[in-house]
């Protein structure tokens, strides 16, 4: 089930360059670590999977306060590249 | 210039003036100096800063308050957590030369409480491994045997505790990243319950799964250190409002015993899978628990096998879009390119190690249209009954016991080119992180063969006290035996 074609098009989606030969070890890997992952689907034919999920307890929320961040130029100079008080990237429009 | 081993004493001797926390600091730097050439548990020490602090500290009045509970103890901190102004890594090179600009609330809370953080440590690249191998840096020698891994992915913190190099030190344990390498190196590691130590600060792996916590050598310091870093934190979203425990109520209660209570067993964590020296060292721990009063009960928790594909899916996924954000724009060195998606593509080809690059890969798998039903909402339901196994079990009993690792140790390389054979390492572990339940891993060997062995005490969520009091049971009655 695990091709190269879909190993590639993941790669694509994950933003990740890979060489032809790293996509050839990664689709063993995957398949691999799968087929052992396949032991769950043993479990969907079991009548559990119709019990209802457990409850969840909602996460407290606190008011949506805007604040001021002391921190910002520390930030910036973590970047590679910043001007103006912006992260700076390539042109990305025409 | 000698100083006690333990955070408790340390703390205490410095309050009461009979240390100074400037020569616990020395004798620090001279224990880490000493174990780092066999060890290697550090990507960063940082002696000025550590001697600043400890000079700051000793002009703290002794009035009763004003020094805190870790008042002049040395901490090393795991190199995914933000202590402001030092370097972080995440022992990945895409973080080379980042400085976190902000403190973790873990860091705070400590400094608060009068530590001294003298280091970062070494670790799996963003937590990912079992081994401490993945680490982009260097590799972290277990201090019992050096042709060891010391486990992963805390395994720079959990070696420098085990080294003597420092009394205490900061983990974060996302599907046993604590309690696996504090088994192997023969320490005290606890897992909080999810929730309960706030996460702010903490470089993201698997959000639904994270946690911060202590390694130690002793209960009692893992006890201090989880009392001083939990309770509720309004930058976590997904912290517990619960208070934390009074650390001196806790260290009294710690010293109480176990009598009565009912510890389940579930034959899972001592059967297939389960090498025989653990399997004796674990009946031993299980024996002096029964000889201190505990009633031992055989339990079943029939998902404990399906808690691997259910942890690696989802943890994956998380991992995926949390990573996400590593494009080479914010942090980090990027690469060049002629267009910015080529830019974002090198960065990562360049920044990520191959373990990483895999779990990216598997989880944006899992997640992608046309197979996220059969893997990351089956992994979902999945996680459900692994957690409904452990709320049926705490039905009938109080705590449940095992074993935290399959096996006594990991030879360094063993399992590095077996990616599927590293993730069964977790095997133990996965279900009370899946589960968000509290969960220490207490050095009760050491094996025929002279390995660390740990048991894992897995509470009721919330109950951290009654796991600390049963790992205090052991060590103490280990001790005595």
């Amino acid at each position: 089930m695990i091709r190269r074609d879909l190993i590639k098009q993941i790669a694509e989606l994950a933003h990740l360059e890979l060489t032809e030969e790293e996509i050839g070890s990664y689709t063993n890997d995957l398949r691999q670590i799968l087929d052992y992952f396949r032991i769950i689907e043993e479990l969907a034919t079991e009548p559990t999977k119709a019990h209802p999920p457990a409850e969840e307890s909602a996460p407290p929320l606190r008011e949506d306060v805007a604040c001021s961040f002391p921190g910002l130029a520390a930030l910036l100079a973590n970047a590679p590249r910043n001007r103006d008080g912006f992260f700076a990237v390539k042109k990305v429009i025409e | 210039m000698r100083i006690p081993d333990t955070a408790v004493e340390i703390a205490r001797r410095c309050r009461e003036g009979s240390l100074c926390p400037l020569d616990v600091v020395e004798e620090t730097f001279a224990r880490i100096e000493a174990a780092e050439p066999s060890v290697e548990a550090f990507l960063h020490v940082d002696r000025e800063g550590a001697r600043r602090r400890a000079k700051a500290l000793i002009h703290q009045g002794p009035r009763s308050g004003e020094r805190g509970l870790l008042y002049g103890v040395p901490l090393a901190v795991k190199d995914n957590i933000c202590v402001e102004g030092s370097p972080l890594s995440c022992g990945s090179r895409i973080l080379e030369g980042y400085v976190a600009p902000y403190q973790a609330t873990v860091i705070e809370k400590i400094l608060n409480a009068g530590a001294i953080v003298v280091g970062k440590t070494n670790m799996d690249e963003f937590a990912m491994g079992s081994s401490t191998e993945s680490s982009a840096y260097k590799n972290t020698l277990n201090p019992r045997g050096s042709d060891l891994s010391p486990g992963g992915s805390s395994g720079g913190s959990a070696a420098a505790v085990a080294a003597g190099a420092v009394p205490l030190a900061l983990g974060s344990d996302t599907g046993g990243s604590i309690r696996q390498p504090a088994a192997l190196c023969g320490v005290v590691g606890l897992k909080p319950t999810y929730g309960a130590v706030s996460r702010y600060g903490l470089v993201a792996f698997a959000s639904s799964l994270d946690q911060i916590g202590p390694l130690a050598a002793t209960v009692s310091d893992s006890a201090l250190l989880f009392a001083v870093i939990a309770g509720p934190d309004q930058r976590d979203s997904t912290s517990r409002p619960d208070e934390g425990p009074d650390s001196e109520d806790l260290l009294a209660a710690l010293e109480e015993g176990i009598e009565g209570l009912r510890i389940g067993v579930p034959a899972q964590y001592l059967s297939s899978g389960v090498q025989g020296e653990v399997v004796c060292c674990i009946e031993q721990g299980l024996r002096f628990l029964q000889s201190r009063g505990a009633l031992l009960v055989e339990i079943d928790l029939p998902h404990t096998a399906h808690a691997i594909p259910a942890y690696y899916l989802i943890a994956t996924s998380e991992a995926s879009s949390n990573l996400a954000r590593y494009d080479g724009v914010r942090y980090g060195p990027r690469a060049d390119a002629a267009d910015l998606r080529g830019a974002y593509r090198a960065t990562r080809r360049r920044g990520f190690g191959r373990e990483v690059i895999r779990r990216i890969m598997l989880g944006t798998f899992a997640l992608s249209a046309g197979y996220a039903d059969d893997y990351y909402l089956e992994a979902l339901e999945v996680r459900d009954l692994v957690a409904r196994d452990f709320a049926e079990a705490f039905e009938e009993v109080d705590l449940i016991a095992g074993a935290t690792t399959p096996a006594a140790r990991i030879g360094l390389g063993e399992k590095t080119g077996d990616p599927l054979s590293m993730y069964l390492c977790d095997a133990l572990t996965t279900p009370a992180s899946l589960a968000g339940l509290p969960a220490l891993s207490v050095p009760c060997g050491p094996s025929e063969n002279g390995s660390p062995v740990g048991l894992q005490i897995v509470g009721r969520a919330g109950d951290e006290v009654r796991v600390l009091q049963a790992a205090r049971t052991v060590e103490r009655t280990r001790a005595s035996s």
